[in-house]
């Protein structure tokens, strides 16, 4: 998958002129108004964009949506996932509940141009093109966005500044602390965050848990991821939850038969195949 | 000079009178003692709970409050604070500054605490569907950024789509644009309320923003109520005292009759602040009536011991004191008793928590002022050395303007029996034919003066929506999904449409409205039509949800869409004009349910209002009958003879008529604020006749006539009476100036009840025990 590299240099260069003329930072957390990226965060955010990418994979995709009642939406679907040559494609066959059987979310999300996304509703026994959806939309009535779907566990970094904290213990593992703001009001209207606070594992590069806030620095949602695996050379989320605090709604995912799939079919892929039902996948 | 007869009924057991004399050797340290057993009650006080809500009448047990909280739970439904937007000119609020200020607005309300953020809704808020080639389209209602003239028509035009949306979240003319809040509490939203009004003075000149819904006219109200009995309470305390002051023409003598007021009060509320129980809207009455009671005890024995002062200037207070104990422990006793006995018989007879506490905590007040003002009374007097004004003489019995008149109607009324009970009896038809106009009945807005600015704001909302009073219906599938299949958006559709035909409703909503739409974006089908396909309505939700919100349904539609609501808006919330409505639409829902399986309950703000004020109508006279009767029975117990009881009944339900009467005339709804009135006025008005006959019984007992029964010192304890009445009527007409109309009603309705009473003991039972004169003499004389 080809990715922008920003010009690393100068932005490092950038920041050591800022430290010099600023003064040395300090190693506790620093007011709004002295927030600074630092190299170190800086570089571990880049790493984590690069993380490498699944061309293929396919999985049973386990969902469950409780809002702050208790009430709860149990779904199943079979999910294909393939980042190949800067463009993400992610194609959901909708197995349970009885009345979205068949039913199937296809996206293509693409780096140079806006994406594409299309729902099958065997109801209507028709294609249907959803309208370009806004990355902090939610995706299909879960906790996540569209944008947290297209970045799966990445920050990208035209979008974000970074900075590295502490390192923490937790259930035995050491974690990174990064903490990550908007470039700009632009950057967090588009993706509906101002910043986030996360633990990073930096073995995986995967993050562990994650705290968003809203463009109002109000908390947002913190997601919680329990269970990586690796898939061919990509590690995934195998097991998280979002709880957003703002409505009280939670989401469980938790994937079963997660493999690495190589050469999915184009036909998984294609708008036009999704009336004709779950394709045969190796 | 007056002699005291001591073989009357009523003097002291030698016992306890030289109890009595050692008790008041030491007034001080009685005086003291009480003071310190009183502190710990009072301190109650600092417990008290305030619960201002009309929803605390409802009961428990009713199937509309059960169906409020299942819909409060199920779809997060609460009575709001509603805010409305409109222009000053009344011309369209969808203008660039109009739409801003409203997205402002829901921004600002839904950070403000107590406010139920994620459930406040508005255009803001809101999205609209279309379609364009068959795909579907959710936008919200207002684009993002900043609002232009385009953007503002589009708002309109999308309004305009989703007729679901019009009439509650705007008009379909543009002129108003409303915010619905809910908050976490609509019984006691007072700072989120006074927030909103602070918001919407600082909306452009050109808007104005008028603030109601339920949840903030209960915190008006409640705000009124508080400040007014802060006020006037006080003030009537204080207007009592004066009295007090003009009857027993000595300043220092309001002492006494302060610290048995205080007392009381101090013991009603604070056992009320100990026990937990609320300070509901009409615990605010409880104060003045116990203050009433409590006067009326004071004055019955300090009359008396200024009299004996008066006539025998040799006698020391405490002596003085005895002895007027001595002339009045039995009738302040008998009219304590049966004035607790109604208090009793209320609280019995009432489902309605409100009026059972009431009843309750005002029979332990009337209690705590018959204890005081036999103990802490005569040790203030004793210690104060309360001596008669200078200007105080034997003759005055006679001389004095008031005594002439009372002894003119006791004289007329025993002189001309027959025609005085024909003309009571005149009376009594007149009252009755007036109290017939009395009408159960409730509407929120009436509790408000007209230039009330929420009562404006519900009037100026209502008229520019048609009326969002809430009458709802739930409905249940039997099992999660089952309210999105084709069957039950049909029969839901049905039913809606159903309901749009009763009387009073403006509008009705409903799940199926939003799935018709979806229909007709994504196949072309004419409008309103639901889909067939059985899984259609599943799956255009999915659709729906792949662009939007999880919950945008969510007080339509609980979460597994297992059960729906139906919504009607209402033109008006006034009790006499929605019971019919609510009635019938409950035979509908009945007869539905039937035809499709699906379960259905009314629910809804009117229903509740429905439901607590027809339980208030089936309760109220059997709470009134059952005080009547046990100040019957209670009179019974003490006279120990039917006759004396009976006549003390009397004056009892001539006030009760005049209660009625007053009413009737003045065009006062029986509601709960009104409701105890009578009650009340049972409790105060049989004080007067107990005394009377209490006086007129011991006379004739001692072997006087009917006419020295009916003369000498039964004129006293009519001027006692007399002053009683005038301090309760005075005090309550310092309340009848306050700014709250049920604080106004109840003043006025209380004051007619007791001053009914007081001129039906003065006039008819002199009378009465003239045309019974052989029977009745006999009987007391033989009893």
């Amino acid at each position: 998958m080809l990715e922008r590299r920003p010009n690393r240099m100068s932005r490092l260069a950038l920041l050591m002129l800022s430290m010099l003329v600023l003064g040395s930072t300090r190693a506790d957390e620093p007011s709004a108004q002295t927030w600074l990226e630092n190299p170190e965060g800086l570089a571990l955010g880049q790493m984590i964009h690069a993380r490498p990418a699944s061309s293929g994979r396919v999985g049973i995709m386990n969902f469950r949506l409780i809002n702050k009642r208790g009430r709860s939406r149990e779904r199943a679907a079979l999910m294909a996932h393939s980042e190949i040559e800067g463009t993400t494609r992610v194609a959901i066959y909708f197995s349970s509940p009885a009345s979205i059987q068949n039913t199937v979310f296809l996206s293509h999300e693409h780096e140079a141009q806006e994406d594409d996304s299309w729902l099958y509703l065997p109801a209507t026994e028709r294609v249907r093109r959803l309208p370009a959806s806004e990355r902090a939309d939610p995706f299909m009535g879960t906790d996540l966005s569209y944008g947290d779907i297209r970045d799966n566990f990445r920050f990208p970094v035209e979008h974000w500044q970074f900075r590295a904290g502490e390192r923490v213990e937790e259930a035995g593992r050491e974690l990174r602390v990064l903490q990550g703001r908007a470039q700009s009001s632009e950057s967090a209207r588009e993706m509906g965050y101002g910043r986030f606070e996360a633990l990073i594992d930096e073995t995986s590069l995967f993050p562990v848990r994650i705290e968003y806030f809203d463009i109002h620095d109000q908390a947002l949602k913190q997601v919680t991821v329990s269970r990586i695996g690796q898939v061919g050379e990509a590690w995934t989320a195998l097991a998280f939850e979002v709880q957003n605090h703002q409505t009280g709604h939670r989401t469980e995912v938790f994937f079963e038969d997660m493999r690495y799939v190589p050469d999915l079919s184009e036909r998984v892929f294609q708008p036009t195949a999704l009336a004709d039902g779950l394709p045969r996948i190796p | 000079m007056h002699e005291v007869n001591n073989n009357v009924s009523g003097i002291l057991h030698p016992g306890l009178n030289r109890w009595l004399d050692q008790l008041l050797k030491k007034p001080g340290r009685i005086a003291l003692i009480i003071g310190l057993a009183l502190l710990p009650l009072a301190a109650g006080l600092t417990q008290i709970q305030k619960d201002p809500s009309v929803d605390a009448f409802v009961p428990d047990d009713h199937p509309a409050a059960a169906a409020r909280d299942q819909a409060r739970e199920w779809f997060g439904l609460e009575d709001p604070i509603v805010i409305g937007l409109m222009a000053r000119d009344g011309q369209s609020v969808f203008t660039p500054a109009g739409l801003e200020t409203l997205r402002q607005l829901h921004e600002r309300i839904e950070s403000i605490p107590g406010v139920r953020s994620s459930d406040v809704i508005s255009l803001a808020s809101k999205k609209a569907i279309s379609g364009r080639d068959g795909d579907l389209l959710v936008d919200p209602i207002i684009e993002p950024g900043r609002v232009t003239a385009y953007t503002a028509d589009l708002a309109l035009e999308r309004l305009r789509s989703m007729p679901m949306l019009t009439a509650l979240l705007a008009s379909e003319d543009g002129r108003i644009a409303t915010i619905i809040a809910p908050v976490d509490d609509p019984n006691r939203a007072g700072e989120v309320y006074d927030r909103i009004v602070q918001l919407a003075t600082e909306v452009p000149v050109e808007l104005t923003v008028h603030v109601a819904g339920v949840a903030g006219m209960n915190a008006r109200l409640a705000a009124i109520v508080d400040g007014d009995t802060r006020i006037f309470i006080p003030a009537a305390v204080v207007t009592v005292l004066l009295i007090v002051w003009l009857a027993l023409r000595r300043p220092i003598a309001v002492v006494g009759p302060l610290a048995v007021i205080a007392g009381s009060t101090f013991t009603a509320l604070g056992l009320l602040g100990w026990s937990g129980a609320d300070y509901y809207l009409i615990t605010s009455a409880l104060p003045v009536v116990i203050m009433a009671l409590a006067v009326a005890d004071s004055m019955h024995v300090s009359v008396y011991y200024l009299r004996y002062r008066q006539d025998q200037p040799d006698l020391d207070a405490r002596r003085a004191v005895t002895l007027a104990l001595s002339r009045t422990w039995l009738p302040v006793s008998l009219t304590s008793l049966t004035t607790i006995a109604a208090f009793v018989g209320l609280s019995i007879g009432a489902d309605m928590q409100p009026i059972k506490e009431f009843g309750l905590y005002a029979s332990a007040g009337v209690a705590a002022a018959w204890l005081l003002s036999l103990t802490l009374l005569p040790a203030i007097i004793v210690l104060t050395d309360l001596k008669p004004a200078p200007s105080s003489s034997p003759q005055r019995l006679h001389g004095n303007r008031l005594d002439r008149l009372l002894l003119a109607m006791t004289q007329l009324s025993r002189q001309h029996p027959l025609a005085t009970t024909l003309g009571v009896a005149a009376l009594i038809g007149s009252l009755f034919i007036l109290a017939l106009d009395a009408r159960f009945d409730y509407e929120r807005q009436r509790y408000f003066q007209p230039q009330d600015p929420v009562r404006i704001a519900d009037l100026s909302i209502n008229e520019a929506l048609g009326g969002i009073s809430f009458l709802d219906v739930t409905v249940s599938a039997s099992e999660p999904g089952g309210i999105m299949t084709v069957e039950a958006l049909a029969a839901i559709q049905e039913l809606r449409s159903r309901m749009a035909g009763l009387p009073q409703v403006v509008r009705v909503s409903a799940i199926d409205e939003s799935l018709a739409k979806m229909h007709e974006v994504l196949t072309g089908a004419s409008p309103g039509t639901l889909p067939e396909r059985r899984l259609a309505p599943p799956q255009y939700m999915f659709l729906y949800e792949a662009s939007s919100e999880p919950e945008d349904f969510r007080h339509e539609l609980d979460y597994d869409h297992h059960r729906a609501l139906i919504r009607a808006q209402l033109s008006s919330d006034r009790y006499s004009t929605t019971r019919p409505v609510v009635r019938k639409l409950e035979e509908l829902v009945s007869s539905w349910s039937t035809e499709t399986g699906l379960k259905a309950a009314v629910s809804g703000r009117v229903a509740v209002n429905e439901g607590w004020m027809s339980r208030l109508a089936e309760r109220h006279f059997v709470g009134l009958g059952l005080a009547v009767l046990m100040v019957f029975l209670a009179s019974l117990v003490a006279f120990r003879a039917v006759g004396p009881a009976l006549l003390a009944m009397v004056p009892v339900v001539i006030g009760v008529l005049f209660v009625y009467a007053t009413m009737g005339l003045f065009k006062v709804d029986i509601a709960p604020a009104t409701s105890m009135t009578a009650a009340i006025a049972t409790g105060l008005g049989v004080d007067f006749g107990i005394h009377l006959i209490a006086h007129a019984r011991s006379r004739l007992r001692a072997g006087a006539t009917l006419k020295e029964a009916l003369s000498g010192h039964y004129l006293l304890v009519a001027r006692a009476c007399f002053f009683s009445a005038s301090a309760l009527g005075v005090a309550l007409a310092v309340i009848c100036l306050s700014g709250a109309p049920p604080l106004r009603w109840f003043g006025l309705l209380v004051s007619a009840g007791a001053f009914g009473s007081l001129i039906g003991a003065l006039l008819i039972l002199p009378a009465l025990m003239t045309l019974g004169r052989p029977m009745f003499v006999w009987r007391l004389r033989h009893a």
